[in-house]
Formats: C-alpha cells, structure tokens, sequence
C-alpha cells in the first residue's frame, strides 16, 4: 500500500465505521454495530502506526500531497491535501489511540442506553473529523476538521438530550465556540487576503515577507498584520482549548458521557488548539506581540483555574477543571516558543487525563451514576484495580518524577524561567504554584474518592463492585502508558524528531537552552528530586492529606477565614453569571428590540412581505401576456423584432 | 406581384386568395426567369403552382370555411397591425437602401452548359451534404405527416380476419369449476 | 486521393450517418413488430448507444472540415454530440413506460426523436449557414410532428399548432437574416463572414434577425410564447424532451451563429442578447411564481434559466462561453430529470400535473420526494448541488468582464425564481395529503432516475472535469 492509500485508509476507516452504523444502525446489533466501529478505529490506529514507520524510515522528512482537488476559485485551490510529519503522525497516533481505547471502554459503559448505536456513530465521526484536522495540509480543511470537531462534540454533550442541563450545556458550548471560530474565521480570511492561498506550504513560504506589512482597521488604527492573524487564529484556538475567558463551556460539557469526555474534552479535541498553533509555528513565531498573549492567556488559565479545582465536589467536574488547568500549561509552553513541550505535554496528558477521566468513570459506574465526591470514600478496597490505575494518573497529573507528567510539566516549568519574554518570570511563578495547586486538589479528590471512611449507607457500599473487563483493561492500557509515555522525551524532545515540522526563530532560544541543561532522563529524574517544584509537589500532597485524612475538621475550621476566596472560586469569578446574565441577557434584549423593529416591521413587513406581494402582484399581471392567443403571440415576437432594429437604428 | 400579395391577403373569398397566391408564384418565377434561373423558374411553376396550391384548392373548396368569423379580428386590429406593418417596411427599406447593398458582387458560378445541368452538378458535389439533409427532412415531413393522421380508429367497426383465425375455444370458452356446496343443516 | 478523402469524411461523420441508417430502420421495424414490443425500444436505445460510441473521442484541440467544409468536427461538436446521445438515451428510457402505457405509436416517437437528434447533431457540426438552418428545420419538423402526437388530446394540438406557426414565423427571420448575410458578405461559411467596409444597417438587420431566430428557439422573452404552453399541452415524454436535449442543441446554435460566425459583430448582439437575457429573467421568475400547473411552472423556470444562458453568451469571451456551455449542460441534467420524476410518478399512477398534486408526496414516495428536492435545489442554485457552480460560473464571467449591474441583476432573478422551487419542496413536505403511495416504483426507472438526480450532488463534489471540458472546447 502506498503512503497516500496509508493516509487516506487512516482517515476513511472511522468514517465508514460511522457511516455504516449512523445510518444502517436500525438493522445492525448491537454488537455488530461496536464491532464495526472498533474495526475502523483499529484500522486507522493501525495504518497510522504505519505512516509512523514510514516516517520514521525517511528520517521525518514531511510529506505534502494534494488527495483532491475540489474547486477553483479565483487562484485559490480549495481541495483536500495531507501534510505527514512528525508533528502530525504524533498526533494522529494520540488520537487513534485514545480513541480505540474510548471505543472499547464504550462497550462497558454505555451498555443500557437506548441511543448506543449512534453513539457509537458520533464517536468514529469525531475520529475522522479528528483526524482530518491534523492531516490537513490547507487552512480550509483544517477549519472543516475544526468544525466538524466541533460539531460532534455539540452533539455528544447533549447526547442525552432528555436533560435539559446537557441542552443547556451544548448550546453554551456551540455558543462560546462561536466566539472563538469567528477569531479563527478572520484569522484565515486575513490570511487569505494577505498570501492568497490556503496551502500551508506557501503560506508559510510568504510568511517572512509580510512582517512588515500593517492592517488598516480604520485610517488612523494599524495594526501589525501578522499579530493580527495570530492573535485572531489564537483566539480559535482558546475556543477549542477553552482559554480564559472562553473557557466556560468545558466544566458544563461534562453533562455528556464519561467515554465523551475523556476521549473530546480531555485527550483530544481540546488540543487542537494547541496543536493549530505548533502547526502554526512559522507564523506565530514572527509576532512577539502573540506570543506574549498567549504566554498569558496561558499562564492565567493554569493559574486560575487550578484554583476552582481545589472547591469543586463533582468527581468529573474536578478532573475538567484540571484540564483546564493543564491546557493552561500547554498554552504557555506554546507561548515561550517551546511548541515541541507544548506538543509533548499533550501527548502525555492525553493518556493520564484519559485514564484519570475513565477512572473516574469507573468510579461512576460503580456508584450508580452517583457524582458527588462528598458521597464517596473508602472505595480502594471494593475496586483495586480502579484505585491503582487513578493513583498512577493522579502521580502523573501532579507531576510526580519518573511519571510522564513529570517529564512534560517539569520542562515547561524550566522553559518558562529561561525564556526571555517580557513578564516570563510572573509567569514562572504562576505556573509554579499552580503544581502546588494541581497537588493539592488532586490528593483531595484522591484522597475523598478512596480513602477514609464510606460516606453512604452501608447498603449502597456493600453494592460497589469492581467495574467489568471493557472498562478495567483500558484502565491499565491508559496506566502503563501514563508511566512510561515520559521516557519518549530523549527522543522526542532533545532530539530532531520536530526539527522538521515546527519551526522557532533564532531570538526564542528556549529550547536550545534547555537541551544544553538536559544530561539525559536518569540525571531529568534525579534533579525532579531536589527542584523547587518537588517540594510544592510535595507541600500540596501533604496539606491535602492533613486536611482530608489526618484531621477532617481542618476545612471547617477554616471555613470563616476563607469565606470570601471560596466564595468567588465556588461561583467561578462570576464568568458565569457576567456571560449569561451579562453578555447573553444584553444580546437577547437588543435581539428582541431588533427582531420587533426591524425584523418584522421593516424586513419582514415592508422588504420581504412587501416584496413578495409586489412580485406576486406583477406575477399576476405579467401571465395575463399569455393570452393563449396564437396572433398574439406572434404579434408580441414582431414587436419583439421591431423593437430591437428600431433600437439599433436609432443608435447607428 | 405586390398587388396579387396584398389581394391575397384582403380577398374575402378564400378561393379568390388562392388564385391571387398562384399569381404571386407566377411573377416570382417570372421574376426568377429575368434573372436567368430557367430551371428554378419552371420548378417553381410546377410545384407550387401544379401541386400545392391545386391541393390547397381542393381543401379549401371542400372545407368550405366561414371567413365572418376570421372578420372580426382583422377590422379591430388594423388600424394596430397597419402602424406595425409601416413601421417594419420602413425599417427594411433602410436597410435595402444603406450603401453595403450598392456594392457589386460577381457572380462566382460560370454557366458553362445551361443552368439545370450546373445546378444538378452543384447539389450532388459541393453541396451534397445540404441536399441530403433536405431530403431527411422531408423524409420527417412524411413520417409526420402520416403519423398524424393515419390512425387506427376506434370508433370504426373492422373485421381482422387474422384476428379471428387465431381465435381457440380456449378463448371463448371459461371453464369454471365451482366447488360443491356443502349441504348445511339447518 | 478523391477516393481517400471522401472515405475520411465519412469515417468521420460515421455517427451521423448510422444515426439516419437507425432512425429509419427503427420505422421500418415499426409495422413489423407487435404493439407490445419491446424492440423498437431496445433498437432505439443500441441505435443511440452505437452513436455515443462513435461520438465520443478524446479531445484534440483541432477543427477538422468535412463535405467541402459544410460540415466541421471539432472537440466542441463531440462534447455535445456525445451528451446529446447520452441525454436522449435517458430521456427514451424515461419515456418508454409512458409510450406503453397510453399505447403511443412507438416505431415513430422513437424514429422522431431519433431523427430531431439527427438534426441537432447537424447543428452542432454545422460550419454554413445552410447547414444550421437545415438541421434547425429538421429538428423544429420532428419536435412539431411529436408535440402533436397525442391528436385525440386539443391542448395538445393547440400547443402543436402555435409551436407550428411560431415556429415558421421564427425559421422565417431566420432565413430573411441568412439572406441579408449571403447578400452583403456573398458566402455563408461561417469561418469565412466578414464585411469588408464598415459596419452598417444591412449586416445589423441580419444579425438581429438571426437573433431573433435563435431567442425562438431557445425561449427567450419575448419570443418565448410558445414554451409554456407546449410544455404544458405536449405529452409527458415529448416535454421531456423539448426540455431537455434540444437545449444543448440551442446553445450550440448560438455558438456557432455567434462565436464562429458573427465574432466580429459581438458588440451588436451583445446588446440584443442584454435586453433578451434581461426580459427572459424577470419574466420567467416572476412569472413562474403565478403559475398553478406545475409544468408551465418548469416551463417558466426554463424562461428564466434561458436568461442566464443568455447572460453567458452575451459576455462574448472564453469564460462567457464556456459557463453558458455549462450551464447548459447542468440545466439539461437538471431539466431532464425533473421531467423524469414526473414521469415516474406517472407510471405510478399518481400524476403530478397541478403544483396541489405534489401535496405531501414526501410521505407518499420519499424517494421520489427527495430526488426531486434535490433537483429544485439544484435548479434553484443553492450550494451542495451543481446548480449552485452553474450559476457561480455565470455570474463570475459577468463580473470579470464589468457587468455588474447584469450580475446583480441575475441574482435578484434567481432570488425571486428561489420562491417556487422551494414553494414545490414545502408543498412536499409540509403540507398533508389523504392518498396512499400503493404502487411499487419501476425499479429500472427509479434507478436510472436516482443516478441521474444524485449526479447534481456528484457534480457538485467532482465539478472540475467538466468545467475543465467545457473551458478546453471553446479554444
């Protein structure tokens, strides 16, 4: 098979999967219906591994061809095309992978519910949207990869769209997406009118050029074009990744399925922000000024949402807001210019935040759909196997050494301090007591969930059982991945596997800097040991298990003092209200005013109905021509002839 | 000519108009012979005048069509149908008396032994392909023709002898088999 | 030498020629067979499949001139021959059930069209002025023959009639400016017109006589009068394909009248063709939307569809042409199968004449309701089907060459004609209706019929072959 056959096989197997059981699902079984999709998922898994080997055989030289030309306009070529290097087949491995796991998980945990089929459908459909979006080698493909994503995850938050907090929830997230798409949509049109093409190749190629160049908003405002376009396609990507302020809908997607929020709003789709922006590299790379941004927006996120972390008592909300918190880590990594710790960084959360998320799944299978970590405890002696996986995720999570996270935060951690961007070493603090921030509600989660005393009738405890095989052997998959998956980083990192792919101007040395620091993973390992940051780690898991297991009243006591922090973490800094009772409210209101005044009065009253009564009007009188009258008729075409050489007379 | 075309037009009787017609193909054959087209003249004469319009005649004698109708209509729209018709002599006559018409041309075919024999050599040689389409459209102009007319109709009572030699018992005949009743008790 | 070239020139116009052979052996076997035989259709359909093939050849880029140069082969004349054998293959499959059903002589509907696809083939091929009026003659006289067929039937005889008369009327012009041009050029080659002093009265007359000529032909207001009421009083299959093929006949009319003889007198019939294409818009959409039978709607819509041709040709460049060809193409495509759903659901007893008769068909035959969906989108120029290129093509060949009033024009035309299309698709599906569907579809119908109506979606997803086809013929 050759490498373009490869790619395509990657990308159709999960369509036709989706295909076959989204609109042939009324006459398949169930099983079959699971079958078929597992098989395509399999298949994609399995030929992207082998475009890795390809890749790998020719040293990560990357490959750009065109698959389909769909049309032409103007000079624009609109087709589909893959571009295969390094940065892609990473991503396309983390991605089937996950998804083959999701898959297989899906079998256990969605077993009873009435819409299993099209489950099954949504989640290969968002594989291949998936995959088409990191495949891309043109922003139009990728803005349908991006849409696509986008769409099924609308879909599958509201997938049981009985409830209407999952309605609500689906809209908030198509809405808040919105917002961030538009950013995106400029982001390209800017592009488009800049370079005019939508090939990365020669976008990428025109880049350079345009540093100078300045986009005229009004007369006297001018911005630089190319902080213009990555800001704008940054603020895509804080839709995607959910950003601060963008980030509201991710906590409130949990409303969809556990399988769902593992595989979209932890391992995958929320990275491809992320991932646009490493892709982006070349051009992000000429703007200071974006980089600085996103250095923030990250450094915010982490921050700030690690914090509501720390106060939330929903078990899935907890691990959604970390997350947030996690992708806020990524962001700065992008934003220092080490997009390769950033890529490296998701690679690795994608297993531990997928293992942690289908833990914690496990858990809730096992407690009856029962989501309240206050209601929990006790539970590592009735589930073992579930307790030892979400030890190993939450030790990855926190970042202890030797476990995967270890190896991505702490670089990201060290490429902060070392980079020399204005403000980095605000940022450096922030993202260094946000591990003492991750520690703590980590350990706390971990700590209520299994430890302690059951807090539920004994009845209720003595029904919690192990969960079956579908979901356990994911779990200890996702549990050896999330242990060595940080050994990769020699390679991967320090080596030249992204040399090809991304691209970092001479002036953000980071990298280069950490990769004369790195003296290989043993001397990594060893200085985890003694680094500021092990001892936050440490401080954070030692406070979280003084107050939850040593002395429980610890948080009542400090109940009153932290009355007004809590305060606002439980309300979320009020994102909330301000974007519901605030931007939602005001845009209702001016809606309604536009839809009585100009709506109905003027467009539909005068210009449409009017319109259409008038056309219709002159339609009645106009058939009145045919008269039926054969002399008529032909009366009509000598006026007819009459009429034109009269004209032309009287020009000539 | 012109008279016998706008005689053609007025007559009241439609059998007048007729004869007015084969005058106006007489003069143009006349018109045809001046311009040393003996062959075409003479085909015109035959044809037209020997053949369609003799049918024509025919028809119209046997239909017998009442023109009072047809009146009516003519009278409301003339007044209409003359501005029209002034205009449109008007616009032609600009034309055929604009300077591209004053040019002369020389004919580019040389009689070399009368014109039917150069005619017939014209059709059958460069200008075969014309003819032979001429000759598929009245072919069309046959199978139309009797397409739309020769029908088989319904309403008249034919005898089909093959019809009735073919004809079985088998035909005629249904057997039926009915299945004895039961006897009930009543 | 003599010998070698005439064995060329037959070789070459070898598809005409089986063609006639066909045609008249397909009436011969007429008497021969039973009524109910199904040969006339199946010779009928190997007749056209035999054309096809020896139609269809890669294109060359070159003109090759036959029969002392009356007749021309070029990759123009082989795009639309080989679609016109291709659509009358559809539209004699589509009729079949039809001519059986009302026991329609079958041995001449069949010869007929056979022969009207004789004469737009000759059209399409046609390098003299002769040649065009005689193929156009040819056409006209089986095209009146076969939309009088149904004699028992007076709308259909009326609408013979006035086609007939119009028509003559319309041949007339035609051949009064043929012989203005023979007059002042003295030669009716195409490749050979030209005035040599300035440009005056006479050769202006000619043109728009010649014009007017083709507006009849193609339906233009307002020498359209005929359109509706034969797409209307004709039988289901003669509509059929009065609206379709002859179409591409049309247009390949128009090119060689336009683009290959009268190039020089572009800016001319340009502003003929404005005040037609402008008319032929605005009266085919708006009144289309008065319409309450659903053929003289489409009959209306072909009014305005002709508008947008229109628009193509008068632009008078490469890209004119060639997105009028398209157009041409997709409006066939379109066209034919609408009247082949119509047929369709004729044969299952479940006429569509009225637009009341579409009335909840979305319920009664989903299928058919969803095809035809597509196809008033497609009609409509919505995206996700090809109408929508179409049009794009249109409209982007105005705009390149500085009609943007006409462009904008064109868009509120097709805005309004949006109306009617979509009244047909809410009238499918949101209104309600008592009839049950009972009858099974003829399954060699429906499938065909599917292809064909799927193809406004395949084209949309794979539009560059043809658009590069179209754009590679008009060299």
């Amino acid at each position: 098979m050759s490498f373009v056959q490869l790619c395509l096989t990657t990308v159709l197997a999960p369509l036709f999967g989706s295909i076959v059981v989204g609109l042939f699902g009324k006459w398949l079984s169930k099983s079959h219906a699971h079958l078929i999709t597992i098989a395509g998922v399999g298949i994609a898994l399995i030929a992207s591994g082998l475009v890795f080997y390809e890749l790998f055989q020719t040293e990560y030289a990357p490959q750009n061809f065109s698959v389909y030309e769909w049309a032409k306009i103007g000079g624009f070529s609109l087709g589909v095309g893959f571009l295969i290097d390094s940065l892609t087949v990473i991503m396309m491995l983390v991605v089937t992978s996950v998804s083959l796991m999701v898959h297989i998980y899906t079998i256990g945990y969605m077993h009873d519910d009435p819409g299993y089929k099209r489950f099954f459908s949504y989640i290969s459909l968002f594989t291949f949207s998936m995959l088409m979006l990191v495949m891309s080698n043109n922003f139009l493909q990728l803005f349908f990869g991006w849409e696509a994503v986008g769409l099924v995850s609308y879909l599958l938050i509201g997938f049981w769209y009985t409830r209407p907090s999952a309605i609500l929830a689906n809209i908030k997230a198509f809405l808040v997406n919105r917002v961030g798409d538009f950013g995106f949509l400029l982001g390209i049109a800017a592009i488009a009118v800049s370079t005019s093409s939508l090939d990365y190749a020669q976008v990428f190629a025109a880049a350079p050029s345009l540093t100078e160049s300045q986009l005229t908003i009004t007369n006297s405002f001018q911005v630089p074009l190319l902080t213009f376009i990555c800001i704008a396609l940054f603020v895509g990507a804080m839709g995607k990744s959910a950003q601060v302020p963008l980030h509201v809908w991710l906590p409130d997607s949990m409303e969809g399925p556990t399988p769902i929020s593992a595989l979209i709003h932890a391992a995958t789709m929320v990275t491809a922000g992320i991932f646009m922006v490493a892709r982006m590299s070349p051009l992000f790379e000429l703007s200071e000024t974006a980089l600085l941004f996103i250095m923030f927006v990250g450094a915010i996120t982490a921050f700030f949402m690690g914090l509501v972390a720390m106060v939330q008592d929903d078990i899935k909300k907890v691990v959604a807001y970390s997350t947030l918190s996690q992708l806020g880590y990524m962001t700065v990594a992008l934003g220092v210019s080490a997009y390769s710790l950033a890529i490296f960084h998701l690679y690795t959360h994608a297993f531990f935040k997928a293992l942690l998320f289908l833990a914690a799944g496990s858990v809730i299978i096992a407690m009856h759909h029962e989501q309240n970590i206050r209601k929990m405890g006790g539970l590592w002696k009735r589930m073992p196997i579930t307790y030892v996986t979400s030890l190993i995720g939450t030790l990855a999570l926190i970042g202890f050494p030797a476990f995967s996270g270890f190896f991505s935060k702490e670089s990201i951690i060290e490429a902060v301090h070392l980079s020399e961007l204005p403000g980095a070493h605000y940022v450096y603090l922030m993202v260094l007591s946000g591990v003492f921030i991750t520690a703590f509600y980590s350990l706390r989660l971990f700590i209520l969930v299994f430890h302690g005393k059951p807090r539920m009738s004994d009845e209720n405890y003595s029904h919690v059982n192990e969960t079956p095989k579908v979901v356990t052997v994911p779990l200890i998959v996702l549990a050896i991945c999330s242990v060595f998956a940080g050994y990769a980083i020699e390679p991967m990192i320090y080596g030249d596997f992204f040399a090809a792919s991304i691209r970092v101007g001479e002036q953000h040395g980071v990298m280069t800097k950490m990769a004369e620091h790195f003296h290989g993973v043993q001397a990594m390992i060893t200085h985890g040991f003694v680094a500021t940051a092990f001892y936050l780690l440490l401080g954070g898991v030692l406070l979280a298990w003084l107050c939850y297991s040593l002395v429980p009243s610890i948080p009542k006591l400090l109940a009153p003092v932290l009355a007004i922090p809590s305060f606002i973490l439980a309300r979320k800094y009020g994102c909330d209200w301000l974007y519901i009772k605030g931007f939602a409210r005001l845009g209702v209101g001016v809606g309604k005013v536009a839809s009585a005044l100009g709506d109905r009065i003027l467009i539909d009253g005068l210009m449409v109905n009017g319109t259409a009564s008038m056309v219709r009007g002159v339609s009645m009188q106009l058939r009145k021509i045919q008269s039926g009258y054969l002399y008529q008729y032909a009366f009509a075409m000598i006026i007819g002839l009459l009429e034109l050489l009269t004209y032309f007379y009287y020009q000539t | 000519m012109v008279t016998a075309a706008l005689r053609m037009i007025t007559a009241k009787n439609p059998v007048h108009s007729i004869l007015s017609l084969v005058l106006v193909f007489f003069t143009s054959s006349a018109i045809w012979l001046l311009l040393e087209a003996e062959f075409l003249a003479i085909t015109l004469v035959l044809v037209y005048v020997g053949a369609v319009m003799v049918l024509f005649l025919f028809v119209v004698m046997m239909l017998n069509i009442n023109t009072a109708q047809i009146r009516e209509g003519f009278v409301k729209f003339m007044p209409v149908a003359i501005v029209v018709s002034l205009i449109m002599i008007a616009e032609l006559v600009l034309v055929v008396i604009s300077k591209e018409f004053e040019l002369e041309r020389e004919s580019n075919f040389v009689f070399e032994s009368g014109n039917t024999h150069a005619l017939g050599e014209i059709l059958y040689t460069d200008y075969l392909l014309p003819f032979e389409t001429a000759a598929v459209i009245l072919l069309v102009a046959i199978v139309a023709a009797i397409v739309l007319t020769l029908r088989q109709r319904v309403e008249t009572r034919t005898q089909n002898p093959g019809e009735q030699i073919k004809v079985k018992a088998k035909d005629r005949v249904r057997i039926v088999s009915l299945p004895s009743e039961d006897k009930k008790e009543y | 030498m003599q010998i070698e070239t005439m064995i060329i020139e037959y070789i070459l116009a070898v598809p005409e020629i089986v063609l006639l052979l066909g045609a008249c052996l397909v009436l011969l076997t007429g008497p021969f067979v039973s009524a109910q035989s199904h040969w006339t259709f199946v010779l009928t359909q190997a007749v056209l499949l035999a054309t096809l093939y020896l139609c269809a050849r890669p294109f060359t880029g070159q003109a090759i001139e036959l029969f002392n140069d009356f007749y021309i082969d070029d990759d123009l004349s082989v795009l639309a021959k080989s679609s016109m054998s291709a659509f009358m293959m559809v539209v004699i499959l589509y009729s079949r059930g039809f001519i059986n059903k009302y026991n329609y002589p079958r041995g001449e509907y069949y010869s007929l069209a056979l022969f009207s696809l004789l004469g737009m083939m000759l059209i399409s091929s046609a390098n003299h002025l002769l040649m065009i009026y005689l193929g156009l003659e040819l056409l006209s006289l089986s095209m009146y023959a076969l939309v009088a067929m149904n004699r028992d039937d007076s709308v259909s005889s009326e609408a013979a009639i006035k086609y007939f008369v119009l028509g003559a009327i319309a041949s007339g012009f035609l051949l009064y400016g043929i012989s203005l041009i023979y007059g002042l050029t003295g030669t009716l080659f195409l490749s050979e017109l030209s005035v040599e002093n300035e440009i005056g009265l006479g050769i202006i007359a000619a043109v728009i006589f010649i014009v007017i000529g083709l507006a009849f032909k193609l339906g233009a207001v307002p020498f359209h009068m005929w359109l509706p009421d034969v797409y209307q009083g004709a039988p289901l299959p003669v509509t059929l394909l009065v609206a379709s093929v002859p179409k591409i006949a049309g247009l390949l009319l128009a090119l060689r009248l336009l683009m290959d003889g009268l190039q020089f007198m572009h800016e001319y019939w340009q502003q003929s063709l404005v005040v037609l294409a402008l008319l032929s818009l605005a009266m085919g959409n708006i009144v289309a939307i008065a319409q309450t039978n659903l053929r003289r709607m489409l009959g209306y819509s072909t009014i305005g569809h002709v508008g947008y041709i229109l628009l193509g040709l008068l632009v008078g460049n490469q890209d004119g042409y060639s997105a009028a060809l398209f157009y041409t193409l997709i409006y066939a495509l379109m066209s034919s199968a609408v009247f082949g759903v119509l047929l369709c659901a004729e044969r299952m007893n479940h006429p569509l004449e009225n637009l009341v008769d579409l009335q909840g068909l979305g319920k009664i035959y989903p299928w058919l309701a969803f095809l035809l969906l597509l196809l008033m989108f497609s009609m409509a120029g919505i995206p996700m089907t090809v109408g929508f290129y179409a049009k794009l093509n249109i409209l982007q060949a105005l705009v390149t060459s500085g009609w943007i009033e006409l462009a904008v024009f064109a868009v509120v035309a097709s805005v309004i004609g949006a109306f009617y299309y979509l009244r047909v698709i809410k009238l499918m599906y949101f209104e309600e209706s008592d009839t049950q569907g009972s009858q099974p579809m003829p399954a060699g119908h429906i499938s065909v019929l599917s292809i064909h109506a799927l193809l406004v979606v395949g084209l949309f997803l794979f539009p560059q072959m043809l658009l590069e086809m179209c754009k590679q013929v008009i060299g």
